[in-house]
């Protein structure tokens, strides 16, 4: 089990390498530099040039990317260049708002899409199930920013559409992050409880008239929870890497709304920095749901095992 | 190796991060800085983080306090190494001179400085400043904070974005080439006395002097700060009406009135800037008393809402802004470089409908890119409407048959410049142009303009100081022209905006600017200027006394503003 | 995700042995029998696609009715022109934001334009933009997956490369494409493709794994067929029923990430219209004129419904053990 994590642990280094080097590249080739973005209107081209030398953004891409891993092996992540401030303090400025809106959307989430899945597998095919899945699936049928308006206008006046300056300003965008979430979790919690449904042995002992609710919790339940739990892992995750869409529409200063300013503003040092935090908590959620498997269950062994 | 690298990234970030958490909603409520305000006499109080009053509060109006949405987050408030956030360095800092509106005439008002001479030959400036003045440190104002705040903005080091507001003083360009050790042309003779030494005769000199951008810092305290000067309330030390007391990150900035002040301590205790992007949140919080300010001309999307609502015809406070729309057109991209086509293209256009339509009239069509209210603007030749005349003009120029146009535009834009540009992509079809609308993002979009390479576009300009100069030579310098995409190649004109600035008879000088303006415009169709809009503001009940600056524009200062319930 | 299938497979392995540890050795006899005469009388397996399809249709109403839908759907985007007499991008500042009236049936927009002829044109581009990406990304997907699952020295690379692409925030990723080559509609299929490709890969290399390992493939390798030939001819066929599956509940992630695009401005370019852009330019009025917003929103609520559901109709039928 150690060796495994460590195994998967150490496969991550040359994936966070490889991400670091992918947007040294990519902000390599895309037209713009962060100076001329600073200057904004007041384009001044003797300013840029001059500073351009001085902050050694002329350096190639190679140099820059070289410096950077060696700062970063010491700890620093460079300072923003739109922003002024180090990188990691933004970074920690804007975490517990993503913190906030992914945990609440993930309760909403569990709340919503594991009755709802319950629901439409006991009553298969049935109006109630399509009614159930229907609600669930709208979430994420819709564009997060669609959701996002509607509910705005639908609540423009009782609730805060916008900000973030209290847990109240935490509904709206909890909903529809939370209500996409559960679109997921409903289908799985659907499909996985009707495959344990229809098992031989469960017909059988339904066959046998065992009550079906109390058949449904003490057995198929208990069991075909189990992937939607890895599965709530791995959502965590991805929430917690911000959710960009989410956090423009509500002005919500969180993490995904730091990733895109900082492409929007070439801050290289910004960009790297969210993103590498990003791509260590997804990589961190699905081996933390990996190894809930394990835990769980010792015969099944990830990755290829058989 | 690569092992401890991992670690180490994964160990630092969450490190980091986690001991920021615990602290989402960071408030410091307004009825928290209200106490704090009217406690200023106490000092300076680090951020309050009173927890007494609910979070559900935040925001909420009242007492002495004025609060005002910002759409974005300031990156600094040190004016010298920023080029668009000015409202902070409004209130905290001051300058050696004030543009102010006086009987109606944007005028040069003393500040800092009591009175100065200007030498016959417009090279030198002395400067007699007022011995009253104490930073918000309580260190004294001297004139050797005047000569270290343009040597800071000078200094290389300083990585300072606004150098060109000083560089025409004697040295300056020395010394941020690395030449000098400081500016030869700024010298304290006394504690009160400060003599500026120009390499040129610059005309709008005083003029320039009034911008944020000229802000005078503390010498000590300054130096001392280091990079924090301008993100640390603490150590961001100037003379101004208002202190600053705490700035919570995408949150809010708390300003407190500062007793001291020079010219006699502001009417409100404080000033609350609040983070509040979307703009009909903006307008609801207006509703809920939770604003006492909300600019609607930054907010376009509420301005219709506001100026047809009877209700509040009488807090709507407006005044003109110094500054134009334009659409720019690039001589280096075919067929923009010819002047027929250009001339079709605007008389293609149908100003007056768009602004009455999509702008509620508030604001007037112009022919000219000196805007009413600055120094030189004249009235100029009217650029008729003539969709048939501009057909001929096409015909003539030998593109009958039309030809496909790039309108080009930043994904950033508001909505209503895409919705603008949709209509004349419309209108131009009229006439048989194809036009397409060319979205880029802003970055990419600066860096491709300042190579001379984006095609037509709307851009606006208002004014940093008031002088013809801050316009023609902005858009028409050989530099400029090209850093713009506009690309003209008029030599004269490039000739006569260097000439213009060391001329020192005023009537001579404007004439040459308004020939100028005629030429670019007229005659050569360089821009097409589209309009001068009102600056529309929506201001409560309770709000007194304030005015629309001379310059239109939103960011403004909150002196003499009051609140009376 | 491979994680989900094994843990599904886990579970409902753990609910049979549950039930296992209840009954006596006989008693279990008897229901397996029990059980087996079940399957022969009441649920004759079906065998082939078709045959598969049939019984979708007949079990899942909602799934076959969805399928009509989106038929539907595709008929009027692709007849767009003969359905409407309005020009999509034709400006009329006199009839701005109109509501929904007779002469237009879903109002006007901020430009004069008549919404409902905009959301049939926009159709298209949001159908194409579901349709083209999905399909270059799957193919991109089913070769890496196969490659990696099949020729062992390349798995590290290609699955760490995969990894590379799940783990980076993808709306950046295609922002920054975007940024790169430019926003145009091709450039939308390019940037969409490049972040797809990954979770295709995956599920492809889990299936060549388990099927490189049974007889047939086994028997033409003994046979020295090519490996090129093994994969293409007798491995991608046995995929293919669940790469269905895939594809339909592939376009809808492919519509809604243009219309991400389009909400942050690099995306489909005006006056072109997508749904996803509709949508988003109607923010500045969704309070006063909320039809614009209502009726593109419905547009995308109608047709990625549709095919969720039909998606998992057909995953239900063909390939019960796919999560996604």
């Amino acid at each position: 089990m150690l060796k495994y994590i460590t195994k998967r642990i150490l496969v991550t280094i040359p994936v966070l390498i490889g991400v670091v080097f992918l947007i040294f590249v990519m902000l390599s080739v895309v037209p713009g530099d962060p100076l001329t973005v600073m200057m904004g209107e007041k384009v001044k081209v003797d300013v840029i040039e001059r500073l351009t030398k001085s902050m050694h953004l002329d350096d190639p891409w190679y140099v820059q990317f070289a410096w950077y891993l060696w700062n970063a092996l010491h700890g620093d992540f460079g300072t923003s260049y739109k922003l002024m401030r180090s990188v990691s303090s933004l970074i920690a400025n804007a975490f517990p708002k993503t913190l906030m809106l992914a945990v609440t959307a993930a309760a909403l989430s569990w709340v919503i899409g594991i009755p709802a899945g319950i629901i439409s597998a006991v009553k298969k095919n049935s109006l109630v199930d399509h009614l159930f899945m229907g609600f669930a699936l709208c979430g994420v049928s819709l564009p997060a920013f669609s959701v996002g308006m509607l509910l705005q206008n639908i609540f423009n006046g009782i609730l805060p559409v916008s900000g973030f300056a209290s847990p109240m300003h935490l509904i709206l965008p909890a909903l529809v992050l939370g209500w996409n979430a559960a679109g997921t979790i409903a289908r799985l919690t659907r499909s996985s409880l009707l495959e344990v449904l229809e098992d031989d042995y469960i017909r059988t002992a339904r066959a046998k008239g065992v009550a079906p609710l109390s058949m449904i919790i003490n057995h198929a339940l208990k069991n075909s929870l189990l992937p939607v739990i890895t599965m709530m892992a791995i959502q965590i995750s991805s929430l917690l890497s911000g959710a960009v869409i989410t956090e423009t529409l509500f002005s919500i200063p969180g993490i995904g709304r730091l990733a895109v300013d900082a492409i929007n503003g070439r801050d290289m040092p910004l960009l790297q920095g969210t993103v590498i935090f990003t791509t260590v908590v997804i990589i961190g959620g699905n081996l933390a749901a990996d190894i809930l498997y394990c835990v769980a269950d010792p015969r099944i062994r990830v990755e290829g095992g058989k | 190796m690569k092992k401890y690298l991992s670690l180490l990234l994964a160990g630092a970030m969450t490190a980091g991060v986690l001991s920021g958490c615990g602290s989402a909603f960071e408030d410091s409520t307004p009825a928290a800085s209200a106490q704090a305000g009217e406690s200023t006499g106490a000092g300076n109080e680090t951020a309050p983080k009173d927890e007494t009053a609910g979070n559900e509060n935040a925001g909420t109006a009242g007492g002495n306090v004025l609060h005002i949405p910002e759409k974005k987050e300031f990156p600094t408030v040190d004016c010298q190494k920023d080029t668009e956030f000015y409202v902070v360095p409004l209130n905290i800092y001051d300058r050696l001179v004030e543009c102010e509106v006086v009987d109606g005439v944007a005028t040069i008002v003393p500040s800092l400085a009591k009175d100065w001479e200007i030498s016959d030959d417009g090279l030198v400036y002395t400067f007699h400043l007022r011995d009253d003045v104490k930073f918000h440190n309580g260190s004294d104002f001297t004139a050797d904070d005047v000569v270290y705040t343009i040597e800071r903005m000078m200094n290389p080091a300083t990585s300072a974005l606004n150098t060109d507001f000083f560089s025409m003083i004697k040295g300056a360009e020395a010394m941020i080439n690395g030449e000098a050790e400081g500016v030869e042309g700024a010298k304290a003779l006394d504690d009160y006395t400060l003599e500026i030494t120009l390499e040129v005769p610059f005309a709008p000199f005083l003029a320039n002097l009034a911008t944020p951008s000229c802000s005078i810092y503390d010498r000590d305290s300054t130096e001392a700060a280091g990079d924090q000067f301008g993100i640390d309330p603490e150590v961001t030390v100037g003379t101004g009406p208002f202190k600053m007391e705490s700035w919570v990150l995408n949150d809010r900035i708390t300003l407190v009135r500062n007793d001291e002040y020079f010219k006699g301590p502001a009417k409100v205790d404080g000033v609350e800037l609040i983070q509040v992007p979307d703009e009909n949140t903006q307008k609801l919080m207006y509703e809920n008393g939770e604003l006492d300010i909300v600019d609607l001309s930054s907010s376009t999307s509420q301005l219709a809402y506001f100026m047809d609502n009877e209700k509040y015809k009488d807090n709507l406070v407006t005044g003109p802004e110094a500054g134009n729309y334009f659409y720019a057109f690039n001589q280096s991209i075919k067929p923009m470089d010819d002047v027929r086509v250009r001339r079709a293209i605007s008389m293609a256009i149908d100003r007056q409908t768009i602004l009455e339509q999509m702008f509620n009239n508030a604001g007037h069509v112009v022919n000219s890119m000196l805007p009413d209210g600055v120094l030189g603007s004249y009235e100029a030749e009217e650029i008729v409407y003539d969709p048939e005349g501009a057909k001929a003009l096409l015909a003539e120029a030998g593109y009958g048959d039309g030809f496909e146009l790039e309108i080009y535009q930043k994904t950033t834009d508001p909505a209503d410049t895409l919705a603008m540009n949709q209509v004349v992509q419309s209108m131009l079809g009229e006439i048989g142009i194809k036009v397409s609308i060319k979205q880029m993002d802003e970055a990419a979009f600066l860096a491709e303009r300042r190579e001379g390479n984006i095609g037509m576009t709307r851009a606006v300009w208002w004014a940093d100081f008031n002088d013809p100069d801050n316009f023609l030579y902005t858009f028409f310098t050989e530099k400029n022209t090209r850093a713009r995409s506009i690309n003209h190649t008029n030599k004269d004109v490039f000739q006569w905006l260097e000439d213009a600035r060391a001329m020192v008879d005023e009537d001579e000088r404007m004439a040459l600017y308004q020939k100028i303006d005629t030429i670019m415009v007229q005659d050569e169709a360089a821009v097409l200027p589209l309009y001068q809009m009102d600056h529309v503001v929506v201001v409560q009940d309770w709000v007194k006394n304030f005015h629309i600056p001379w310059n239109g524009w939103t960011d403004t200062s909150y002196y003499a503003v009051s609140i009376e319930r | 995700m491979a994680t989900f299938e094994q843990a599904a497979s886990l579970a409902a392995r753990l609910a049979v042995d549950s039930i296992k540890d209840q009954f006596s050795p006989e008693e279990r006899l008897e229901a397996i029998k029990k059980a087996e005469e079940d399957e022969l009388n009441y649920m004759p397996r079906p065998d082939t696609l078709r045959e598969k399809l049939r019984s979708m249709c007949r079990e899942n109403k909602v799934a076959a009715a969805s399928a009509v839908v989106l038929a539907v759907m595709a008929f009027i985007i692709v007849f767009a022109d003969k359905l409407t007499s309005y020009d999509p991008n034709m400006v009329n500042l006199m009839e701005r934001l109109l509501p929904p009236s007779r002469a237009h049936w879903c109002g006007t927009d901020d430009l004069g334009r008549d919404i409902f002829t905009r959301i049939l044109y926009g159709g298209r581009v949001s159908l194409l933009v579901g349709v083209i990406p999905t399909s270059i990304s799957m193919m991109i997907g089913i070769v890496m997956g196969m490659v990696s699952g099949y020729i062992r020295q390349l798995d590290a690379v290609i699955m760490r490369l995969a990894d590379i692409v799940l783990a980076f925030p993808s709306i950046v990723l295609a922002m920054v494409v975007m940024y790169t080559l430019g926003a145009t509609t091709t450039n939308i299929f390019i940037a969409l493709s490049m972040i797809g490709w990954a979770g295709t890969a995956r599920i492809v290399r889990s299936q060549t794994l388990s099927l490189r390992e049974q007889e047939f493939v086994e028997a033409a390798r003994g046979m020295g067929v090519k490996k090129w030939t093994i994969m293409f001819r007798h491995i991608l066929p046995n995929c293919l029923p669940s790469l269905i599956v895939l594809f339909t509940l592939n376009i809808p992630d492919a519509i809604l990430s243009e219309a991400n695009l389009s909400f942050l401005g690099v995306g489909t370019q005006p006056p072109d219209s997508s749904w996803g852009l509709m949508v988003s330019q109607a923010r500045t009025y969704a309070v006063s004129s909320p039809w614009m917003l209502i009726f593109p929103s419905l547009a995308i609520l109608i047709m990625v419904l549709a095919l969720n559901f039909l998606g998992d109709g057909l995953r239900d039928v063909i390939d019960p053990h796919m999560k996604k």
